[in-house]
């Protein structure tokens, strides 16, 4: 057990006993990761900030049910990224009814968002090019740093699968970029 | 380049490698142009990503975001003292709305003890089928062959309280924290939500959603819903009612993805009759 895991699971243990310190404590601990993987998956702040409330509100409602069988962590960001997933859809299901995109008019909070990001303008529209499942498994080894063990404990999906997804995503993104070589053809792969 | 050589070359890169198992990879880097090729671009990839910035909240930000959250969970400073180890039951401003969500959570459980419609096999099949990879036509024929949508007991009764061994062990694996269900999230007690993310997911397995209706939107009774099923007082999980199969509102979907499994299923209930009709992956 790690010492963020002790630790953790201590603040739980005082929140749900009543301390309100217990409560902040935990959002010192966790609420900036959240909050990058939430701006990272999608990529405006406002809808970041609302996917980080959601987060939040999710996990303290539910902190009691809280087993202790996995890092809190773990379950703390596969929530994130469920959360992720969810706000994505509604964006999707909003531009359909919407204008086209290229008829939308430009949403300054959006570039708000890619200045706080400071990813490479190129490489954060890349990232929003590639299906939110890669993109997840791409801010969670390469960007957050996690291991793939660990981003397979929190996307809940076997290690292969985020070594699959990872591949793909990085693949992708260098297309997307094009400033990298795409590796040669195989002989076997000539039409 | 086949799936190992990928996988290697990820884990090469993760660090997840023994150090002979990276002896050997890089070994093979040296004579696989291919795999090199891939390797550098993989690496070039990562690295830039690695480089980013960390991202951080303004204090404006933090401050909102924690007032909101303390008026979400009432952590004021009575509540506090009254203790917060049920926090499922405050709900904030716009997370009133949500009791429908306590709803169709209560209808997880309910599927989960209804034997007449969900068989011991079938609950099994709720805690670690796998992934749906053929067509769920065949398990969601209820709606198509039954326009009424309604599988009638001898008694007319909901079987509830007819709670095998078999199927209370079903639910008590289905832990909340294990469980994490495919989210839509209404923002008011009736809610118009749209088929296409329904359509998405049945497309997943194979079914087209013209297949069941052509509607594309659908109004939600969360009131309706709720009187279904009593007051739930009790969130034993994170379901969202997705949609509807029909304009008139008679039947809500409920799609709950197994976070462990990634198994999907998908339950069908009748609203005018209070019964689960449909439950399949």
């Amino acid at each position: 057990m790690t010492g963020r895991s002790s630790q953790d699971r201590e603040l739980i243990r005082r929140y749900l006993a009543g301390d309100a310190d217990a409560f902040e404590a935990l959002m010192a601990a966790h609420e900036g990761r959240v909050f990058s993987i939430c701006l990272r998956m999608l990529r405006n702040r406002d809808s970041a900030l609302d996917a980080t409330q959601d987060v939040f509100l999710t996990v303290f409602r539910k902190v009691d049910r809280y087993k202790e069988q996995a890092a809190f962590s773990t379950w703390l960001y596969r929530v994130t990224v469920n959360t992720c997933y969810d706000h994505l859809r509604r964006e999707k299901r909003k531009r359909t009814d919407a204008m086209p995109d290229h008829l939308d008019p430009p949403d300054p909070r959006s570039e708000d968002a890619i200045g706080a990001v400071e990813l490479r303008p190129d490489i954060e529209r890349a990232l929003q090019t590639i299906a939110p499942e890669f993109r997840a498994a791409a801010i969670l080894v390469d960007i957050e740093g996690l291991s793939l063990q660990g981003a397979a404990d929190i996307l809940g999906v076997p290690i292969g699968t985020v070594k699959s997804r990872v591949f793909r995503a990085r693949r992708q993104l260098a297309i997307e970029l094009g400033n990298l070589a795409p590796p040669p053809r195989h002989p076997k792969e000539e039409p | 380049m086949n799936d190992n050589e990928r996988d290697l070359i990820v884990s090469l890169l993760d660090g997840a490698l023994s150090p002979t198992a990276q002896a050997e990879v890089r070994a093979r880097l040296e004579i696989d142009v291919e795999m090199k090729a891939a390797y550098d671009e993989q690496l070039a990839v990562s690295t830039t990503l690695r480089s980013s910035p960390a991202v951080s909240m303004s204090a404006a930000d933090r401050d909102e975001l924690h007032g909101e959250l303390r008026a979400g969970l009432f952590l004021d400073e009575a509540t506090v003292a009254a203790g917060v180890a049920t926090p499922a039951r405050r709900w904030s401003r716009w997370w009133a709305p949500l009791t429908g969500l306590a709803t169709a959570a209560v209808i997880v459980t309910a599927v989960v003890v209804l034997p007449g419609t969900f068989g011991d096999e079938d609950a099994a099949d709720l805690v670690g089928a796998p992934a749906p990879q053929t067509s769920a036509t065949s398990s969601l024929p209820s709606l198509e062959a039954d326009p009424q949508g309604i599988t009638e007991d001898s008694d007319g009764q909901q079987p509830v309280e007819e709670l095998t061994s078999s199927t209370a062990a079903a639910a008590a694996t289905i832990e909340p924290d294990v469980m994490q269900y495919s989210l839509a999230r209404a923002t008011g007690p009736s809610d118009e939500l749209e088929l296409p993310v329904l359509a998405e997911d049945f497309a997943a397995a194979g079914v087209e959603s013209a297949a069941f209706n052509s509607t594309t939107k659908a109004t939600i009774d969360y009131g309706t819903a709720a009187g279904c099923f009593g007051s739930a007082d009790e969130v034993t999980g994170e379901a969202v009612l997705v949609g509807t199969l029909s304009a008139s509102g008679d039947n809500v979907v409920v799609i709950i993805t197994d976070a462990s499994t990634g198994a999907e299923t998908v339950i069908i209930v009748d609203l005018a009759t209070c019964r689960v009709t449909s439950v399949g992956p």
